[in-house]
């Protein structure tokens, strides 16, 4: 039974990295491909956090709470899919007068989280960051490849599409999403202790001082002692 | 069937490579997070300390000057690097008797942990580090080479130099302490770094300097491959020694884009419109073997052996700061008068040798 899920997560997963768009059919047809789907959204997104993670090893997060927050990263990827699938459905609908079903919408939506299953690499010194930007845009060609398979569009179409999707997101996010966003950041305090948007100058600032003073100490004591 | 198995082989290669890559910055996150403990291997120190009281060098209240030498990237731990540096460490520590060279400090670990130390794959570093003397030039010992050099990529990373750079800060002042350096003393301190080493020289600079607290802090590079680093502007002075067949060191200014001409606003432009860097050329070395800046075989057409010229153009370096009669305070030195006296120096030298 797991292995069977597996099989298909490392199907999606590959399928959509290589544009397939018979992916897109199998899952807009069958609705059991849902959980399918959300894995891989989910994988991607705790992936991505791995690659990420500089910020709670900063705050000195326990491994634990380690793992809770790739969990947490996972489910607020797959919700900020469900948020964009929402956004370009309402506009597909909005300028092609086509209605998608929102369920498959969202189901073929979080296949675009297929190249974020590589997001541990960001973790990668001084190439990771690439490997980021990468990721981003290969996602962003399978995002613009759905829209064209939900709507018949031409790319052109679609990159309008996507442009005015993500214009929507920021426009949203800097009114209506704020509630959102600190009740997402709430719950990473009460779970992970550091959100991810944390001051990582002022955490090193305190923290290094804490490192020496402990060395200067235990150095001067052990030498006082000789 | 060759060609698939030369796929296998890249993919391979590629996936090992991948792998390190991912793992090279958890040894410092995992430190910084507590989740690795302060596991410092003492031994390297302690047998150091010793050897100093049986050459009986001077005690550390008669040490004017401290240098920390950070070995290259094929070093195991802080005392089992590349064979052709002890004999060079030694030749400068007769060079400057006021001054003490202390060589203990492993750069590519935050906490002083060698390779051959208690690690988990101790025991394989053991076996690579087994061959060195054998077969210098094994292809094993590359292994230790691509670890070591991803060390030196999370150094000079932004995201995780500041926690890198501050567990190597913190394992030189240690090695400064139990070598006698006592804080408010302002005793200058120059780190001088060989090969990767010259980053995480630069970078640990910028935590040193606070903790040193004003006492003169300064940067030697050894064909070091050094990044644009914020450690650049936190030091007195750096200095870059290289050789003109140094192919490794010229990387610097290529993969380092805070490097590049254009980048105006960088640490190390900064640094240099501060008139904070010096380049000094050595002449037609290479950065490792035969040809080398430590290769006392080599020598050039002047009859001068390769060895001594590097010697003899970082101790002039080193010697025009703290060595000196002392005719002025060390603090109010300035850099560009001190480059001036080397190039001087420098200079007098050549004519000496050409005439």
């Amino acid at each position: 039974m797991i292995l069977d899920y597996l099989y298909y997560l490392w199907q999606a997963i590959w399928n959509a990295l290589i544009f397939n768009p018979r992916v897109y059919e199998v899952v807009s047809e069958y609705q059991q491909t849902f959980w399918v789907t959300l894995g891989v959204a989910i994988l991607g997104g705790a992936s991505l956090l791995i690659g990420q993670s500089v910020v709670l090893f900063v705050n000195q997060v326990t491994p634990a709470r380690f793992i809770l927050s790739m969990v947490l990263n996972g489910l607020q990827f797959a919700i900020s899919l469900l948020v964009w699938a929402v956004l370009l459905t309402f506009l597909g609908g909005l300028i092609f007068d086509i209605e998608v079903p929102f369920r498959i919408a969202i189901r073929i939506m979080f296949l675009t989280a297929a190249p974020m299953v590589f997001g541990f690499m960001v973790l990668i010194p001084y190439l990771g960051l690439t490997i980021q930007k990468i990721l981003q845009v290969w996602s962003l060609l399978i995002t613009i490849q759905i829209v064209n398979f939900e709507f018949g569009t031409n790319l052109f179409q679609s990159l309008i599409v996507v442009g005015l999707g993500w214009l929507l997101t920021v426009l949203l996010g800097s009114t209506i999403g704020r509630p959102i966003t600190a009740l997402r950041d709430f719950i990473w305090r009460k779970f992970v202790g550091a959100t991810l948007d944390a001051d990582i100058q002022e955490v090193y600032q305190r923290i290094a001082r804490q490192k020496v003073d402990q060395v200067t100490q235990q150095e001067l004591e052990a030498h006082s002692g000789s | 069937m060759v060609v698939n198995l030369i796929l296998l082989l890249i993919v391979g290669l590629v996936l090992f490579l991948l792998i390190l890559g991912v793992m090279a910055p958890l040894e410092s996150l995992g430190w910084y997070a507590g989740w690795v403990g302060e596991k410092v291997d003492k031994s390297d120190t302690l047998a150091a300390l010793s050897e100093v009281e049986a050459t009986k060098q001077p005690l550390p209240d008669e040490v004017a000057h401290y240098i920390v030498y950070l070995s290259g990237i094929g070093s195991f731990t802080g005392s089992s690097i590349p064979m052709e540096e002890p004999p060079f460490l030694d030749a400068l520590q007769a060079n400057l008797p006021g001054s003490i060279v202390i060589d203990d400090v492993f750069p590519y670990s935050v906490t002083n942990v060698g390779l051959t130390g208690e690690r988990l794959m101790g025991n394989v570093w053991k076996q690579v580090e087994a061959i060195r003397p054998v077969n210098p030039s094994s292809n094993w010992l590359y292994l230790v080479v691509v670890r070591n050099l991803f060390q030196v990529a999370v150094s000079a990373d932004k995201r995780y130099g500041p926690v890198y750079n501050l567990g190597v800060a913190k394992e030189v002042w240690r090695t400064l302490l139990r070598h006698g350096y006592r804080p408010g003393s302002n005793k200058p301190v120059t780190l001088i770094g060989t090969s990767g080493g010259g980053q995480v020289a630069v970078g640990s600079a910028t935590y040193l300097s606070t903790i040193l607290e004003g006492a003169p802090l300064r940067v030697v590079s050894l064909g070091g491959v050094v990044s644009s680093d914020e450690g650049l502007l936190n030091v007195d002075h750096f200095y870059h020694l290289y050789g003109t067949l140094d192919s490794t060191q010229a990387l610097g200014q290529k993969v380092f884009p805070g490097r590049w001409p254009g980048a105006v606003n960088s640490e190390w432009h900064k640094a240099e419109a501060a008139g904070k860097i010096t380049m000094i050329e050595l002449g037609p070395f290479t950065h490792t073997g035969p040809g080398s800046m430590f290769d006392q075989a080599s020598v050039l057409p002047d009859g001068r052996r390769h060895f001594d010229v590097t010697l003899e153009k970082l101790t002039n370096v080193l010697v025009t700061f703290y060595d000196r009669p002392k005719e002025t305070d060390h603090h109010s030195h300035d850099p560009a008068t001190a480059t001036e006296l080397v190039a001087a120096e420098d200079t007098a030298k050549a004519d000496n040798n050409s005439g």
